[in-house]
């Protein structure tokens, strides 16, 4: 019993974070252009399998390959913004559509430029560390150092830059912002850039653990979206917190009965939430009633 | 000077404002009064940019149909069809009515995100220190969240995130909206010296005529999206339609 929870505090954090990057990601593009992006996890197997592409494919050097792949997942995002979503802002269900026919497509294109079967990556940095009696790959330590760094710099580029600020001030009142020079569709083209970027990075750092694999597209835009429900639409901390709520459920679950059913808790998650608390653990709407 | 000329604006088929002219020369101060519905949004967001961009969004989403007719003039050249912020670098800022602060922003942040498009930005930090000179109880206030300051606090951030934009013309939407007579006095004092001192033109819309009257050159009427009355201070004070009806006298 006490391995166990080792384990699920151990690995479940490791997925806390990377969660977290996929899901504040999706939480960031909803806040500024409140868009509820089903391409999402496009983001996260568009980078993974350039990765594959640039690292082991071509053998080009780590950091080069990393960045390559952050570049093109970015240019995707904006390209995705430019041309589809900043004509059709504000039909949500429009927006639903186009994205989730754009994650499709970008699937199937995969599918068709690498082998339909999964694809392995190499560990960045080899070895492990004991933490007590057990042996936590370099790797997953790795994961949880760079998605640490990745929040620090999301943090300090919302609340310190120019373009953060401004960022900020679309989610708060669009109209406002565009009466401060703001224009809000350069600015919800940034964000989905910096949001491809934050799922993007998610799909590089977690692919040597993992597979290479298109089904990853889809876990982590189920995950993120469940996040992001849990933690409240369009609130980064929420989603913070509730990345490691599903991560150490997810964990926990994989550990007690079966890897197969990991999927679910996020299902679970989305449903429990829009039925009892439909503005989630630190939605809006609760901020308002503690308010009046 | 920026000039309104023949300005009508529909919403669907419901006339606004309905071919109001209006001149503000370089340095003036002038008011426009109206109550409530008069017109007196839809007129200064026509002239910010604002109700254009609000109306192309209207238009991709198959909703509400605003059609704006007339030409609004800076220094002669037309500036119908540019964008809100390229409106703002020719010195033409809005602020809005109900304030409209980013809540969960600092009142420093608030203030900053008003010099948005400024590139002098080793002069942003005097006019922040100006602003604070102006509304000196905001200075205590810097790092607190707009959201929960008190109503004119968060008028004095509103006027002071427009100032940050460096405004040739400000204009001023309901100011005194929920102010407390001594509050809606001294903010009017703090607007004349603002005229003053950096010598910008200023617009402002208003249902309080009487405090109001005092600070303004020039002043218009408007009911339902017409211009009623126009004149000097002097005139308007004079005019025995405005002292029943705005002045109770
Ligand atoms: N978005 C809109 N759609 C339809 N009609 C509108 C819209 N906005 C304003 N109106 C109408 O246009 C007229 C002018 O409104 P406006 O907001 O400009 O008046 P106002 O003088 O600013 O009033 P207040 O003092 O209440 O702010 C009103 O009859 C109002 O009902
Ligand atoms: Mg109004």
């Amino acid at each position: 019993m006490y391995e166990a929870l080792v384990i699920i505090l151990i690995y479940g954090t490791v997925l806390g974070f990377t969660l977290a990057l996929v899901a504040i990601g999706l939480s960031l593009i909803y806040g500024v252009a409140r868009i509820i992006n089903f391409a999402h996890g496009a983001f996260f197997a568009i980078s993974a399998y350039s990765l594959y592409y640039f690292f082991v494919s071509i053998k080009l050097n780590l950091i080069l390959s990393i960045f390559f792949s952050l570049v093109i997942t970015a240019l995707v995002g904006g390209a995705l913004y430019r041309i589809a979503l900043d004509r059709i802002r504000g039909m949500e269900l429009n927006e639903m559509i186009v994205t989730l026919a754009c994650a499709i497509a970008t699937i199937e294109i995969l599918r068709e430029i690498f082998a339909p079967a999964p694809l392995g990556v190499p560990t960045f940095i080899p070895g492990q560390i004991y933490i007590g009696t057990y042996i936590v790959e370099m790797q997953r330590v790795l994961i949880v150092i760079t998605s640490v760094i990745s929040l620090i710099l999301l943090w300090l580029f919302i609340k310190k830059t120019k373009y953060g600020i401004a960022m900020r001030a679309v989610a708060q009142d669009e109209d406002a912002a565009m009466l401060m020079g703001i224009n809000p569709e350069f600015m919800s083209m940034l964000a989905m850039m910096v949001s491809a970027i934050l799922a993007g990075f998610a799909g590089i750092i977690i692919a040597p653990t993992q597979t290479v694999a298109l089904e990853n597209a889809w876990y982590a835009l189920l995950n993120g979206i469940a996040i992001v429900i849990l933690g409240g639409l369009g609130s980064l901390w929420g989603s913070l917190v509730a990345a490691f709520i599903i991560g150490y459920a997810e964990v926990a679950v994989a550990t007690f009965l079966s890897s197969h059913l990991k999927t679910v808790i996020a299902l679970i998650a989305i449903l429990v939430v829009l039925v009892i608390k439909p503005s989630g653990i630190f939605g809006k709407h609760r901020e308002l009633e503690e308010r009046v | 000077m920026l000039e309104i000329k023949d300005l009508t604006v529909y919403y669907e088929s419901a006339i606004a404002v309905n071919d109001v002219s209006i001149r503000v020369e370089d340095g003036e101060i002038i008011g426009l009064f109206g109550s409530n519905s008069a017109g007196k949004s839809t007129l200064l967001n026509t002239i910010s940019g604002l109700l254009l961009e609000r109306g192309k969004k209207e238009l991709r989403r198959g909703g509400e149909r605003i059609t704006i007719f007339g030409d609004i003039l800076l220094d002669g050249v037309k500036i119908n069809n540019l964008r809100p912020w390229d409106r703002i670098r020719m010195g033409i800022v809005l602020c809005p009515e109900r304030r409209r602060l980013f809540p969960e922003m600092t009142v420093k942040e608030n203030l900053l995100v008003g010099a948005y498009l400024r590139r002098d930005l080793d002069e942003i930090n005097n006019d922040l220190e100006f602003i604070l000179d102006v509304f000196p109880r905001l200075r205590e206030r810097l790092d607190q969240e707009a959201g929960f300051l008190s109503g004119g606090e968060q008028q004095m951030v509103a006027i002071g995130r427009s100032l940050m934009a460096k405004p040739r013309y400000l204009l001023l939407d309901e100011p005194l909206l929920g102010l407390a007579p001594v509050l809606q006095i001294e903010l009017l004092k703090a607007i004349k010296k603002l005229r003053e001192v950096k010598g910008m033109s200023i617009l402002i819309a208003e249902q309080y005529v009487l405090p109001t009257i005092h600070i303004i050159d020039k002043g218009y009427v408007i009911e339902t999206g017409v211009i009623s009355v126009s004149g000097t201070r002097e005139e308007l004070l004079e005019n025995p339609q405005i002292k029943t009806a705005y002045l109770g006298m």
